[in-house]
């Protein structure tokens, strides 16, 4: 194509392959502090759930004749965010099935990286939890890996500040150290991958409508720091709610979008029937993405309002 | 309205790591260089008036346009051939080859012939600027008279020292060694409007603030510092830096009472008005990463792009642009002669880049000076969809690059909206024709 000779002849060196490997790379804590609480078996599921998205990503795209681009990290990406997004008592085969729904469904028959609608990792949990809710709903506790089934910290159970900051809590694999999740946080804002917007307004409206309506007392008296460090609120402010294909890309739509997120993530944690509502939460958010990009377009340079305003700054 | 008050800058943008780096290649030493013939390209449907065989001496008038002078002799020799020929821009158009002898060029400058008899101090300038063949030097080239032609009402000259491309520094080293002239410049370019305060605005950190600041001293003449941001150095995006308002869609400048001269302009106008001599050469940054001794070099118009190459030690061609690397285009043929509007030579290798799909990252969005969509206005294009293309203004690009530079799937952002920009330009024109 004779348009690859044009300016610019200088490029910012970051590909999508390396905002791909600094995500990766922001994954290996919570990936620690799985393996720390609960044992082998969480590296090993989520190895077979990379090696699943990336194999079926390859196989996807040698099959309908496209690029294969396997080799942006992306599919790596959602394969880890699905299994750590998982309890460790998962059966691997399960975890197949889900990677295989993510990346075929939800990411690639939208048109692949980028043109998705709903977060492949998100899509694939949501798919095991309804196809194969037995296996979802036991979490076990920490360094007892015998199955020993109980529930989730929202689901009831007392937990010291402590345990939720270092993750010896029952819970899905990567979600329960917020500690670790801070790490990662750091890493992907430092490198500028990702932006405060959308982690913030997120976590600031679970926290408010927490705290306001689901005290046990009356109005104003929720714990938002229990709603915050229980369950996958923080995962999902790091790693889900920041996914850029399926949120919007400017800052006042990605504040928007969080603060539906957010409030979802409430409605069905308070009112649902799931304890845990985050995943839920952001595939509804993500459906109205689009719209919520469309309304927040940004204002371009010289384009004034109406008349007068434009009258006022000529003279 | 966007009214910015904390720091002198305009919205979005971006700072180009790359940007220290490549500027420090070239210092403010200016070099020069005396060729053995010029090729001089004319502007489009210009008329010219000498003939191969003639004898001129420097400052000749070989060109008209609409009876105004456009080209002048820089340098005194032989006119050897009158032909069409590619120029730096890669278009074909009527070029004046003149071959130096040494004797010719040492003879005096011709001086610029005044038309009618200059009642005020203000005509006197005005008709300079009209018979001095000078033009925007910062790139654009457009006839500088043209601008101050009805400026009776302007009130602010911005003299344009923001120089945001990387690698070039032509016009730093200008303002390093001759202070004295851009104050002078921009003094006599106020004295034509009424009323009008003249401007000099650099980025922060410029080693040619301290000359300006001592040259401008005793002057009505104001030095503002600017945030050192790419393209700060664009003419819509100063005005919006300096006054904090952006210019309306469509409108110029000058409706708004702002007149944006490039600092090598308001130079080259102050020493036309000294010696009444039209501006017969510039300075050139020759740099990039593929030149062994990049410098500044003073070089009268028309000298070919392969003499500069070849004296700043380059010797095996590879890429070579006409201008930075942001908004450049790679020379076709270098045998065509420098303009006055050529800020600079840059030898570099082409990023090796392969597509991908969009990620919707966001990042061309954000850093867009005029706030337009790059990514959904590239996807538009691709497929042909002009109503969409209209809707999201893709007519308001500047041509920046930041687009295609920030872009993490390293898409051809700026190609594709740089083509929407001026197929929907060129529709329009002929509905309202």
């Amino acid at each position: 194509m004779s348009i690859r000779s044009t300016a610019p002849y200088i490029r910012a060196a970051r590909k999508t392959q390396d905002v791909m490997r600094i995500v990766l790379i922001s994954l290996m804590p919570p990936l620690a502090a799985a393996v720390w609480h609960f044992g082998w078996r969480a590296l090993l599921l989520c190895a077979v759930s990379v090696l699943a998205c990336v194999l079926s990503e390859f196989a996807f795209l040698k099959l309908s004749g496209r690029q294969i681009a396997i080799d942006d990290l992306s599919a790596a990406v959602t394969g880890l965010i699905l299994a750590l997004s998982l309890p460790v008592t998962v059966p691997v085969w399960v975890v197949v099935c889900g990677a295989i729904f993510a990346i075929i469904v939800a990411k690639q028959l939208f048109g692949g990286i980028g043109q998705n609608i709903y977060n492949p990792a998100m899509a694939g949990r949501i798919f095991i939890m309804l196809g194969f809710p037995s296996h979802i709903t036991r979490y076990t506790v920490p360094n007892t890996l015998d199955a020993q089934s109980s529930a989730t910290p929202l689901a009831g159970g007392e937990y010291s500040l402590w345990d939720l900051l270092f993750g010896s809590v029952s819970g899905s694999m990567g979600e329960t150290s917020a500690v670790m999740i801070l790490l990662g946080f750091a890493i992907l804002f430092c490198t500028g991958v990702v932006r405060l917007h959308a982690p913030l307004s997120f976590l600031a409206t679970l926290a408010l409508l927490t705290f306001a309506f689901a005290g046990e007392g009356g109005l104003f008296t929720g714990s938002a720091l229990y709603a915050l460090l229980c369950g996958s609120a923080l995962f999902g402010a790091v790693y889900i709610v920041t996914d850029y294909a399926t949120s919007p890309v400017n800052g006042r739509g990605r504040v928007i979008f969080g603060i539906i997120a957010g409030a979802l993530t409430f409605f069905v944690r308070t009112w649902g029937v799931y304890p845990e509502g985050v995943c839920i939460a952001v595939l509804i958010a993500n459906f109205l993405s689009p719209m919520i990009e469309k309304l927040c377009a940004p204002h371009p340079y010289g384009i004034y309002k109406n008349a007068d305003e434009r009258a006022e700054v000529a003279s | 309205m966007h009214k910015r008050q904390r720091s002198y800058t305009f919205r979005a943008g971006y700072h180009l790591a790359q940007s220290e780096r490549s500027k420090s290649l070239t210092d403010s030493t200016i070099t020069r260089l005396v060729p053995e013939r010029v090729s001089i390209s004319l502007p489009r449907e210009s008329l010219v008036c000498v003939s191969a065989g003639d004898m001129v001496r420097r400052g000749r008038v070989i060109a008209l346009r609409g009876g105004l002078p456009v080209a002048c002799a820089s340098v005194g020799g032989e006119v050897t051939s009158v032909s069409s020929r590619t120029s730096l821009d890669g278009i074909s158009c009527q070029t004046v080859e003149i071959t130096r002898f040494a004797a010719l060029d040492e003879e005096e400058c011709e001086q610029i012939s005044l038309g009618a008899a200059a009642q005020t101090e203000r005509e006197r300038l005005l008709e300079i600027l009209r018979m001095s063949t000078l033009v925007g030097m910062g790139g654009a080239g457009f006839p500088t008279w043209k601008k101050y032609a009805s400026a009776c009402h302007v009130r602010f000259i911005l003299i344009n020292g923001c120089e945001c491309e990387p690698y070039i520094t032509c016009d730093r080293a200008l303002m390093t060694n001759h202070a004295d002239e851009v104050v002078k410049g921009a003094q006599l370019f106020a004295a034509i409007p009424n009323d009008a305060k003249a401007i000099i605005c650099v980025e922060k950190g410029n080693s040619c603030i301290d000359p300006l600041r001592r040259s401008a001293e005793k002057s009505q003449v104001a030095v503002m510092e600017l945030e050192d941001r790419y393209p700060q150095g664009s003419e819509k995006q100063l005005i919006a830096a300096v006054s904090g308002q952006e210019l309306p869609e469509g409108a110029l400048p000058v409706d708004c009472a702002v007149i944006v001269n490039n600092a090598s302009t308001a130079a080259a106008f102050a020493r036309c008005v000294d010696s009444l001599c039209a501006p017969l050469e510039r300075i050139v940054t020759v740099s990039g990463e593929g030149v062994p001794s990049p410098r500044n070099v003073l070089a009268p118009i028309g000298t070919p792009a392969s003499d500069l190459l070849e004296f700043c030690g380059i010797t095996r061609r590879g890429c070579v642009l006409h201008g930075g690397p942001m908004t450049g285009r790679a020379i076709i043929a270098d045998s065509a002669g420098i303009t006055l509007a050529t800020t600079g030579l840059t030898a570099i290798s082409p990023p090796d880049v392969h597509e991908r799909q969009c990620i919707h990252c966001g990042g061309c969005a954000r850093v867009c000076p005029a706030q337009i969509q790059p990514y959904l206005i590239d996807a538009a294009h691709r497929k042909g969809d002009w109503e969409t293309l209209k809707e999201l203004k893709c007519t308001l690009c500047i041509g920046c690059g930041l687009c295609s530079y920030i872009c993490p799937a390293k898409r051809e952002l700026t190609a594709h909206t740089k083509a929407a920009r001026a197929q929907v330009l060129s529709a329009e024109r002929g509905r309202g024709a």
